[in-house]
Protein backbone atom coordinates (compact mmCIF):
# COMPACT_ATOMS: atom_id res chain seq x y z
CA UNK A 1 0.00 0.00 0.00
CA UNK A 2 2.64 2.31 0.74
CA UNK A 3 4.54 1.48 -2.19
CA UNK A 4 1.34 1.90 -4.46
CA UNK A 5 1.49 5.61 -3.00
CA UNK A 6 4.95 5.86 -3.40
CA UNK A 7 4.61 4.65 -6.76
CA UNK A 8 1.42 7.20 -7.45
CA UNK A 9 3.39 10.29 -5.86
CA UNK A 10 6.25 9.44 -8.37
CA UNK A 11 3.76 9.32 -11.47
CA UNK A 12 2.52 13.00 -10.41
CA UNK A 13 6.61 14.12 -9.41
CA UNK A 14 7.10 13.29 -13.27
CA UNK A 15 4.17 14.05 -14.83
CA UNK A 16 4.53 17.69 -13.55
CA UNK A 17 7.77 17.71 -15.21
CA UNK A 18 5.95 18.51 -18.12
CA UNK A 19 7.71 17.74 -21.37
CA UNK A 20 10.74 17.81 -19.22
CA UNK A 21 13.21 14.98 -20.11
CA UNK A 22 13.08 13.07 -16.51
CA UNK A 23 17.30 13.56 -15.31
CA UNK A 24 19.45 10.72 -14.01
CA UNK A 25 19.05 13.89 -10.90
CA UNK A 26 15.28 13.57 -10.77
CA UNK A 27 15.79 9.67 -10.84
CA UNK A 28 18.30 9.97 -7.65
CA UNK A 29 15.92 12.29 -5.86
CA UNK A 30 12.90 9.93 -6.08
CA UNK A 31 15.33 6.82 -5.20
CA UNK A 32 16.00 8.27 -2.49
CA UNK A 33 12.86 9.11 -1.19
CA UNK A 34 11.80 5.28 -2.03
CA UNK A 35 14.83 4.08 -0.43
CA UNK A 36 13.71 6.02 2.96
CA UNK A 37 9.82 4.00 2.75
CA UNK A 38 11.38 0.67 1.45
CA UNK A 39 14.10 0.00 3.65
CA UNK A 40 12.91 -2.67 6.64
CA UNK A 41 9.39 -3.16 5.58
CA UNK A 42 7.83 -6.74 4.44
CA UNK A 43 6.91 -6.15 0.54
CA UNK A 44 5.89 -9.94 0.71
CA UNK A 45 4.48 -11.41 3.42
CA UNK A 46 3.76 -14.44 1.89
CA UNK A 47 7.56 -14.94 1.12
CA UNK A 48 8.75 -12.95 3.86
CA UNK A 49 11.08 -10.50 1.51
CA UNK A 50 11.96 -7.48 2.86
CA UNK A 51 12.75 -3.90 1.61
CA UNK A 52 16.37 -3.67 2.15
CA UNK A 53 16.97 0.02 0.00
CA UNK A 54 16.42 1.78 -3.35
CA UNK A 55 19.62 3.25 -4.82
CA UNK A 56 19.81 4.77 -8.68
CA UNK A 57 22.44 4.26 -11.23
CA UNK A 58 22.01 7.07 -13.97
CA UNK A 59 18.70 6.74 -14.83
CA UNK A 60 17.94 3.14 -13.24
CA UNK A 61 16.18 2.34 -10.57
CA UNK A 62 17.12 -0.49 -8.56
CA UNK A 63 15.44 -2.04 -5.70
CA UNK A 64 16.72 -4.32 -2.94
CA UNK A 65 15.74 -7.18 -1.39
CA UNK A 66 16.93 -9.27 1.46
CA UNK A 67 15.26 -12.57 0.98
CA UNK A 68 14.40 -15.54 3.28
CA UNK A 69 17.14 -18.97 3.48
CA UNK A 70 14.74 -20.58 1.90
CA UNK A 71 13.86 -18.60 -1.04
CA UNK A 72 15.12 -19.00 -4.11
CA UNK A 73 14.33 -17.29 -7.00
CA UNK A 74 12.45 -18.88 -10.15
CA UNK A 75 14.06 -19.46 -13.19
CA UNK A 76 11.82 -17.32 -15.50
CA UNK A 77 11.92 -14.27 -12.66
CA UNK A 78 12.41 -11.83 -14.87
CA UNK A 79 9.36 -13.20 -16.82
CA UNK A 80 7.43 -13.51 -14.48
CA UNK A 81 7.91 -9.57 -13.05
CA UNK A 82 8.31 -8.13 -16.33
CA UNK A 83 5.01 -9.63 -16.75
CA UNK A 84 3.65 -8.37 -13.14
CA UNK A 85 4.67 -4.91 -13.83
CA UNK A 86 2.94 -4.20 -17.37
CA UNK A 87 -0.32 -6.20 -16.21
CA UNK A 88 -0.35 -4.01 -13.28
CA UNK A 89 -0.56 -0.71 -14.92
CA UNK A 90 2.50 0.28 -13.21
CA UNK A 91 5.35 0.67 -16.12
CA UNK A 92 4.02 4.13 -17.83
CA UNK A 93 6.29 6.14 -15.73
CA UNK A 94 9.23 3.56 -16.78
CA UNK A 95 8.60 4.28 -20.30
CA UNK A 96 7.53 7.33 -20.17
CA UNK A 97 10.85 8.84 -18.33
CA UNK A 98 13.32 6.14 -19.90
CA UNK A 99 13.78 4.48 -16.81
CA UNK A 100 15.52 1.07 -16.21
CA UNK A 101 14.57 -1.12 -13.64
CA UNK A 102 16.53 -3.76 -11.27
CA UNK A 103 15.75 -5.77 -8.51
CA UNK A 104 19.10 -6.94 -6.49
CA UNK A 105 17.72 -10.26 -4.39
CA UNK A 106 20.24 -10.79 -1.06
CA UNK A 107 20.59 -13.87 1.21
CA UNK A 108 22.46 -12.98 4.51
CA UNK A 109 24.38 -9.99 2.74
CA UNK A 110 24.74 -12.04 0.13
CA UNK A 111 23.34 -10.75 -3.55
CA UNK A 112 22.16 -13.93 -5.36
CA UNK A 113 20.00 -12.83 -8.08
CA UNK A 114 19.80 -9.65 -10.26
CA UNK A 115 17.01 -9.03 -12.55
CA UNK A 116 17.53 -6.38 -15.07
CA UNK A 117 14.51 -5.05 -17.07
CA UNK A 118 15.15 -2.19 -19.50
CA UNK A 119 12.06 0.72 -19.90
CA UNK A 120 11.55 -0.96 -23.19
CA UNK A 121 10.33 -4.24 -22.56
CA UNK A 122 8.21 -2.27 -20.13
CA UNK A 123 6.97 -0.57 -23.18
CA UNK A 124 5.98 -3.70 -25.07
CA UNK A 125 6.21 -7.85 -24.40
CA UNK A 126 4.59 -10.50 -25.95
CA UNK A 127 2.53 -12.60 -23.40
CA UNK A 128 1.61 -16.49 -23.69
CA UNK A 129 0.70 -17.98 -27.22
CA UNK A 130 -3.32 -18.21 -27.81
CA UNK A 131 -3.69 -21.12 -29.39
CA UNK A 132 -6.69 -20.45 -32.51
CA UNK A 133 -6.97 -23.20 -34.09
CA UNK A 134 -10.40 -24.62 -32.68
CA UNK A 135 -11.59 -20.73 -32.57
CA UNK A 136 -15.31 -21.35 -35.09
CA UNK A 137 -13.94 -18.18 -37.32
CA UNK A 138 -10.47 -19.65 -37.74
CA UNK A 139 -12.19 -22.23 -40.55
CA UNK A 140 -10.23 -24.68 -39.34
CA UNK A 141 -6.76 -23.35 -40.18
CA UNK A 142 -4.00 -24.42 -37.75
CA UNK A 143 -2.14 -21.50 -36.13
CA UNK A 144 -2.00 -19.63 -32.90
CA UNK A 145 0.41 -16.16 -32.25
CA UNK A 146 0.98 -14.43 -29.14
CA UNK A 147 -0.68 -11.32 -27.44
CA UNK A 148 0.80 -8.68 -25.69
CA UNK A 149 1.20 -8.16 -22.56
CA UNK A 150 -1.43 -5.65 -20.91
CA UNK A 151 -3.50 -5.63 -24.12
CA UNK A 152 -7.02 -6.47 -23.43
CA UNK A 153 -8.07 -9.78 -25.73
CA UNK A 154 -11.42 -9.30 -27.19
CA UNK A 155 -13.64 -11.38 -29.55
CA UNK A 156 -13.73 -10.17 -33.15
CA UNK A 157 -17.26 -8.11 -33.74
CA UNK A 158 -17.00 -8.97 -37.44
CA UNK A 159 -18.16 -11.96 -39.40
CA UNK A 160 -14.61 -12.98 -40.34
CA UNK A 161 -12.52 -11.11 -37.36
CA UNK A 162 -11.14 -13.97 -35.25
CA UNK A 163 -9.90 -11.71 -32.24
CA UNK A 164 -8.55 -8.02 -31.30
CA UNK A 165 -5.97 -6.76 -29.35
CA UNK A 166 -6.96 -3.70 -27.68
CA UNK A 167 -4.30 -1.43 -26.48
CA UNK A 168 -5.08 2.57 -25.37
CA UNK A 169 -4.71 3.73 -28.80
CA UNK A 170 -3.68 1.04 -31.01
CA UNK A 171 -5.22 -2.43 -31.88
CA UNK A 172 -4.57 -5.24 -33.67
CA UNK A 173 -6.58 -7.85 -35.27
CA UNK A 174 -6.55 -11.35 -37.32
CA UNK A 175 -8.90 -12.05 -40.48
CA UNK A 176 -9.77 -15.24 -41.76
CA UNK A 177 -12.28 -15.49 -44.59
CA UNK A 178 -12.42 -18.39 -46.91
CA UNK A 179 -11.73 -17.94 -50.54
CA UNK A 180 -13.14 -20.10 -53.32
CA UNK A 181 -10.04 -22.75 -53.68
CA UNK A 182 -6.61 -24.05 -52.19
CA UNK A 183 -3.56 -22.41 -53.24
CA UNK A 184 -0.51 -24.10 -52.12
CA UNK A 185 2.66 -22.56 -50.51
CA UNK A 186 4.33 -22.47 -53.77
CA UNK A 187 1.24 -21.03 -56.00
CA UNK A 188 1.39 -18.23 -53.42
CA UNK A 189 4.67 -17.35 -53.61
CA UNK A 190 4.34 -17.48 -57.67
CA UNK A 191 1.42 -14.99 -56.92
CA UNK A 192 3.59 -12.94 -54.90
CA UNK A 193 6.15 -12.59 -57.10
CA UNK A 194 4.43 -11.21 -59.99
CA UNK A 195 4.35 -7.35 -58.92
CA UNK A 196 1.45 -6.83 -61.26
CA UNK A 197 -0.97 -9.11 -59.57
CA UNK A 198 0.37 -8.21 -55.92
CA UNK A 199 -0.67 -4.44 -56.99
CA UNK A 200 -3.94 -5.55 -58.52
CA UNK A 201 -4.73 -6.93 -55.33
CA UNK A 202 -3.86 -4.38 -53.38
CA UNK A 203 -5.94 -1.99 -55.47
CA UNK A 204 -8.74 -4.05 -54.72
CA UNK A 205 -7.78 -4.18 -50.78
CA UNK A 206 -7.63 -1.02 -50.48
CA UNK A 207 -10.63 0.08 -52.91
CA UNK A 208 -12.98 1.19 -49.72
CA UNK A 209 -13.35 4.66 -48.82
CA UNK A 210 -10.75 6.28 -46.71
CA UNK A 211 -7.95 3.75 -46.99
CA UNK A 212 -4.91 5.00 -49.01
CA UNK A 213 -2.04 2.36 -49.18
CA UNK A 214 1.35 2.50 -49.62
CA UNK A 215 3.90 0.47 -51.27
CA UNK A 216 4.92 -3.08 -50.78
CA UNK A 217 7.15 -5.92 -49.40
CA UNK A 218 7.39 -9.77 -49.68
CA UNK A 219 7.87 -10.88 -46.16
CA UNK A 220 8.37 -14.88 -44.85
CA UNK A 221 6.75 -15.56 -41.94
CA UNK A 222 6.93 -19.52 -40.68
CA UNK A 223 7.90 -19.99 -44.56
CA UNK A 224 4.84 -18.92 -46.00
CA UNK A 225 4.98 -15.79 -47.99
CA UNK A 226 2.94 -12.83 -46.72
CA UNK A 227 2.65 -8.86 -48.43
CA UNK A 228 3.09 -6.03 -45.98
CA UNK A 229 1.69 -2.93 -46.77
CA UNK A 230 1.24 0.13 -44.96
CA UNK A 231 -1.09 3.24 -45.17
CA UNK A 232 -3.61 6.04 -43.60
CA UNK A 233 -7.15 5.29 -42.96
CA UNK A 234 -9.18 7.85 -42.64
CA UNK A 235 -12.03 8.03 -39.93
CA UNK A 236 -14.73 10.92 -38.81
CA UNK A 237 -16.52 10.83 -35.31
CA UNK A 238 -18.58 13.33 -34.11
CA UNK A 239 -17.67 15.78 -36.91
CA UNK A 240 -14.24 15.20 -36.39
CA UNK A 241 -11.71 13.87 -39.03
CA UNK A 242 -8.87 11.49 -37.35
CA UNK A 243 -6.31 9.85 -39.44
CA UNK A 244 -5.05 6.41 -38.24
CA UNK A 245 -2.11 4.41 -39.57
CA UNK A 246 -2.39 0.83 -40.93
CA UNK A 247 -0.12 -1.58 -41.24
CA UNK A 248 -0.99 -5.00 -43.06
CA UNK A 249 0.10 -8.36 -43.17
CA UNK A 250 -1.67 -10.68 -45.93
CA UNK A 251 -1.50 -13.64 -47.82
CA UNK A 252 -3.14 -16.54 -48.79
CA UNK A 253 -2.87 -20.17 -46.37
CA UNK A 254 -4.51 -23.22 -47.71
CA UNK A 255 -8.01 -21.86 -49.15
CA UNK A 256 -8.83 -19.03 -46.57
CA UNK A 257 -7.34 -15.15 -46.96
CA UNK A 258 -5.56 -14.46 -43.76
CA UNK A 259 -4.23 -10.78 -42.67
CA UNK A 260 -3.42 -8.94 -39.48
CA UNK A 261 -4.08 -5.44 -39.51
CA UNK A 262 -2.44 -3.04 -37.04
CA UNK A 263 -4.03 0.56 -36.64
CA UNK A 264 -3.60 3.23 -34.36
CA UNK A 265 -5.24 7.11 -34.23
CA UNK A 266 -2.69 8.97 -32.40
CA UNK A 267 1.11 9.94 -33.21
CA UNK A 268 2.56 6.77 -32.20
CA UNK A 269 3.37 4.62 -35.13
CA UNK A 270 2.78 0.49 -33.71
CA UNK A 271 4.86 -0.93 -36.35
CA UNK A 272 7.27 -2.23 -34.20
CA UNK A 273 5.11 -3.69 -32.07
CA UNK A 274 2.75 -4.93 -34.32
CA UNK A 275 5.28 -6.78 -35.93
CA UNK A 276 6.34 -8.31 -33.08
CA UNK A 277 2.72 -9.99 -32.62
CA UNK A 278 2.63 -11.12 -36.48
CA UNK A 279 6.28 -12.52 -36.19
CA UNK A 280 5.15 -14.59 -33.16
CA UNK A 281 2.71 -16.55 -35.60
CA UNK A 282 3.36 -19.95 -35.71
CA UNK A 283 1.67 -21.66 -38.79
CA UNK A 284 0.79 -25.67 -36.82
CA UNK A 285 1.60 -28.83 -39.09
CA UNK A 286 3.16 -27.60 -41.61
CA UNK A 287 6.83 -29.27 -41.31
CA UNK A 288 7.82 -31.95 -41.85
CA UNK B 1 -7.13 -14.45 -59.68
CA UNK B 2 -10.42 -13.74 -59.51
CA UNK B 3 -11.37 -15.43 -56.64
CA UNK B 4 -8.73 -13.24 -54.77
CA UNK B 5 -9.77 -10.21 -56.20
CA UNK B 6 -13.23 -11.17 -55.07
CA UNK B 7 -12.14 -12.30 -51.40
CA UNK B 8 -10.25 -8.86 -51.16
CA UNK B 9 -13.01 -6.91 -52.63
CA UNK B 10 -15.11 -8.52 -49.39
CA UNK B 11 -12.08 -7.98 -47.28
CA UNK B 12 -12.42 -4.04 -48.01
CA UNK B 13 -15.74 -4.22 -46.31
CA UNK B 14 -14.64 -5.14 -43.06
CA UNK B 15 -12.51 -1.91 -43.45
CA UNK B 16 -15.73 -0.14 -44.23
CA UNK B 17 -16.50 -1.21 -41.17
CA UNK B 18 -13.72 -0.35 -38.87
CA UNK B 19 -13.73 3.04 -40.48
CA UNK B 20 -17.80 3.18 -39.14
CA UNK B 21 -19.48 3.32 -42.34
CA UNK B 22 -21.62 0.16 -42.81
CA UNK B 23 -21.91 -1.46 -45.93
CA UNK B 24 -23.23 -5.24 -47.22
CA UNK B 25 -21.76 -7.36 -49.27
CA UNK B 26 -22.81 -10.67 -50.60
CA UNK B 27 -19.76 -12.57 -50.54
CA UNK B 28 -20.34 -16.62 -49.61
CA UNK B 29 -19.83 -19.49 -50.74
CA UNK B 30 -21.81 -21.97 -52.45
CA UNK B 31 -23.17 -25.15 -50.47
CA UNK B 32 -22.93 -28.12 -53.32
CA UNK B 33 -24.49 -30.09 -51.01
CA UNK B 34 -27.79 -29.20 -49.27
CA UNK B 35 -28.24 -30.97 -45.95
CA UNK B 36 -31.67 -32.02 -46.52
CA UNK B 37 -31.19 -33.90 -49.45
CA UNK B 38 -28.10 -36.20 -48.64
CA UNK B 39 -27.45 -38.47 -45.82
CA UNK B 40 -24.04 -36.97 -44.61
CA UNK B 41 -22.40 -36.34 -41.05
CA UNK B 42 -22.26 -32.82 -40.32
CA UNK B 43 -18.64 -33.45 -39.95
CA UNK B 44 -18.08 -34.35 -43.34
CA UNK B 45 -20.18 -31.71 -44.95
CA UNK B 46 -17.62 -28.96 -44.91
CA UNK B 47 -15.21 -31.42 -46.83
CA UNK B 48 -17.40 -32.68 -49.14
CA UNK B 49 -18.21 -28.71 -50.08
CA UNK B 50 -14.64 -27.90 -50.71
CA UNK B 51 -14.80 -31.39 -52.79
CA UNK B 52 -17.36 -29.74 -55.49
CA UNK B 53 -15.80 -26.34 -54.72
CA UNK B 54 -12.54 -27.21 -56.12
CA UNK B 55 -13.82 -29.43 -59.12
CA UNK B 56 -15.77 -26.59 -59.81
CA UNK B 57 -13.21 -24.30 -59.96
CA UNK B 58 -10.86 -26.81 -62.41
CA UNK B 59 -13.92 -26.37 -64.76
CA UNK B 60 -15.50 -30.10 -63.81
CA UNK B 61 -19.15 -29.73 -63.01
CA UNK B 62 -20.84 -33.23 -62.61
CA UNK B 63 -23.89 -34.32 -61.74
CA UNK B 64 -24.58 -35.29 -58.58
CA UNK B 65 -26.63 -38.48 -57.91
CA UNK B 66 -29.86 -38.39 -55.78
CA UNK B 67 -28.76 -40.94 -53.46
CA UNK B 68 -26.66 -39.03 -51.68
CA UNK B 69 -24.44 -41.09 -48.62
CA UNK B 70 -21.40 -40.11 -46.86
CA UNK B 71 -21.62 -40.91 -43.57
CA UNK B 72 -19.15 -42.46 -40.49
CA UNK B 73 -19.45 -45.88 -39.66
CA UNK B 74 -18.00 -48.34 -36.89
CA UNK B 75 -16.15 -49.95 -39.92
CA UNK B 76 -13.86 -51.65 -36.59
CA UNK B 77 -16.28 -53.20 -35.22
CA UNK B 78 -16.98 -55.89 -38.54
CA UNK B 79 -14.07 -58.32 -39.44
CA UNK B 80 -14.12 -57.47 -43.18
CA UNK B 81 -13.75 -53.55 -42.80
CA UNK B 82 -11.55 -53.29 -40.05
CA UNK B 83 -8.85 -52.21 -40.93
CA UNK B 84 -10.48 -50.17 -43.93
CA UNK B 85 -10.20 -46.35 -43.28
CA UNK B 86 -12.98 -45.60 -45.77
CA UNK B 87 -15.47 -47.84 -48.22
CA UNK B 88 -17.00 -46.67 -51.20
CA UNK B 89 -20.74 -48.15 -53.03
CA UNK B 90 -20.57 -46.06 -56.03
CA UNK B 91 -17.75 -46.86 -58.12
CA UNK B 92 -19.15 -46.66 -61.66
CA UNK B 93 -22.68 -46.25 -60.80
CA UNK B 94 -23.48 -42.86 -61.81
CA UNK B 95 -26.98 -42.88 -59.80
CA UNK B 96 -25.14 -43.07 -56.23
CA UNK B 97 -22.95 -42.16 -53.85
CA UNK B 98 -22.63 -44.57 -51.15
CA UNK B 99 -19.73 -43.99 -48.63
CA UNK B 100 -18.65 -44.55 -44.67
CA UNK B 101 -15.67 -43.68 -43.00
CA UNK B 102 -14.28 -45.18 -40.14
CA UNK B 103 -15.16 -43.19 -37.42
CA UNK B 104 -12.00 -44.45 -35.73
CA UNK B 105 -9.72 -43.98 -38.82
CA UNK B 106 -10.98 -40.45 -38.80
CA UNK B 107 -10.65 -39.32 -35.37
CA UNK B 108 -6.93 -40.40 -35.46
CA UNK B 109 -5.84 -38.65 -38.67
CA UNK B 110 -4.32 -35.44 -39.41
CA UNK B 111 -5.79 -32.06 -40.99
CA UNK B 112 -4.25 -33.40 -44.58
CA UNK B 113 -5.61 -37.42 -44.22
CA UNK B 114 -9.03 -36.22 -43.67
CA UNK B 115 -9.23 -34.47 -46.98
CA UNK B 116 -7.19 -37.15 -48.53
CA UNK B 117 -9.92 -39.41 -47.40
CA UNK B 118 -12.90 -37.64 -47.91
CA UNK B 119 -11.77 -36.39 -51.60
CA UNK B 120 -10.37 -39.96 -52.36
CA UNK B 121 -13.17 -41.61 -51.85
CA UNK B 122 -15.47 -38.85 -53.96
CA UNK B 123 -13.27 -39.48 -56.51
CA UNK B 124 -14.50 -43.20 -56.69
CA UNK B 125 -17.94 -42.49 -56.25
CA UNK B 126 -18.51 -39.04 -58.15
CA UNK B 127 -15.48 -39.73 -60.52
CA UNK B 128 -15.30 -43.31 -60.71
CA UNK B 129 -11.58 -42.89 -60.49
CA UNK B 130 -10.16 -46.64 -59.26
CA UNK B 131 -7.65 -46.85 -56.73
CA UNK B 132 -3.86 -46.73 -58.12
CA UNK B 133 -0.84 -49.11 -57.48
CA UNK B 134 0.75 -49.11 -54.26
CA UNK B 135 3.82 -48.05 -55.62
CA UNK B 136 6.46 -45.22 -54.70
CA UNK B 137 5.57 -43.32 -57.91
CA UNK B 138 1.90 -42.64 -56.21
CA UNK B 139 2.72 -42.13 -53.09
CA UNK B 140 1.27 -38.61 -51.92
CA UNK B 141 -1.54 -39.29 -54.74
CA UNK B 142 -5.14 -38.58 -53.85
CA UNK B 143 -6.01 -42.21 -55.27
CA UNK B 144 -3.29 -43.68 -53.98
CA UNK B 145 -4.80 -46.24 -51.57
CA UNK B 146 -3.32 -46.86 -47.76
CA UNK B 147 -4.13 -43.00 -46.78
CA UNK B 148 -2.83 -44.16 -43.30
CA UNK B 149 0.60 -43.68 -44.77
CA UNK B 150 -0.16 -40.19 -45.23
CA UNK B 151 0.32 -39.06 -41.56
CA UNK B 152 3.23 -37.33 -42.31
CA UNK B 153 1.96 -35.80 -45.25
CA UNK B 154 0.95 -31.80 -44.65
CA UNK B 155 -1.99 -30.07 -46.42
CA UNK B 156 0.23 -28.19 -48.91
CA UNK B 157 1.12 -31.78 -49.89
CA UNK B 158 -2.75 -32.60 -50.20
CA UNK B 159 -3.35 -29.51 -52.29
CA UNK B 160 -0.56 -29.90 -54.78
CA UNK B 161 -2.07 -33.74 -55.30
CA UNK B 162 -5.50 -32.95 -55.59
CA UNK B 163 -4.77 -30.20 -58.29
CA UNK B 164 -2.84 -32.59 -60.18
CA UNK B 165 -5.37 -35.40 -59.79
CA UNK B 166 -7.83 -32.31 -60.99
CA UNK B 167 -6.36 -30.83 -63.72
CA UNK B 168 -5.15 -34.36 -65.81
CA UNK B 169 -9.29 -35.49 -65.70
CA UNK B 170 -10.24 -31.82 -66.99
Amino acid sequence: MKLKLIFTFFIIFCLSLTAQEISADDVKEFSSKLNDQIIGTIVDPSTGIKGRGVISIGKKIIFQYDVPNEWYPFDDIKEVVTRNLIESGNTKIYVYGKIDIAYYYFKNDRLIKMVNIDWEDLNFSLGDYIELTNHPKSNGLEFKLKSPLGWEIKEGDGPHIVKKFVSDDAMYLIFINEIEQFYSSKEVVDLFSNDADVRELLEAFGNSSGLTLSNYKIFTIENHPFIYTHGTLKKERMGYEMNGKVHFWISFIEDQLVYFMGSSYSDNDYYTEFFKITNSLKLLNQYY
Amino acid sequence: MIYLIKAFSSTAVILVMLVGLIRQHGYSSKNYVKTQEYETSKELKPYIDKFFRDLNSHGIYPAIPTKFIMKFSSLDSHKSTSHVHGLSFGFEDDDKVEIYINKNSWNSFNKAQKHYIVYHELSHDILNLDDLNDSIENYGRIMFPYISRYNGLKMNDFIENMKHLFKSIK
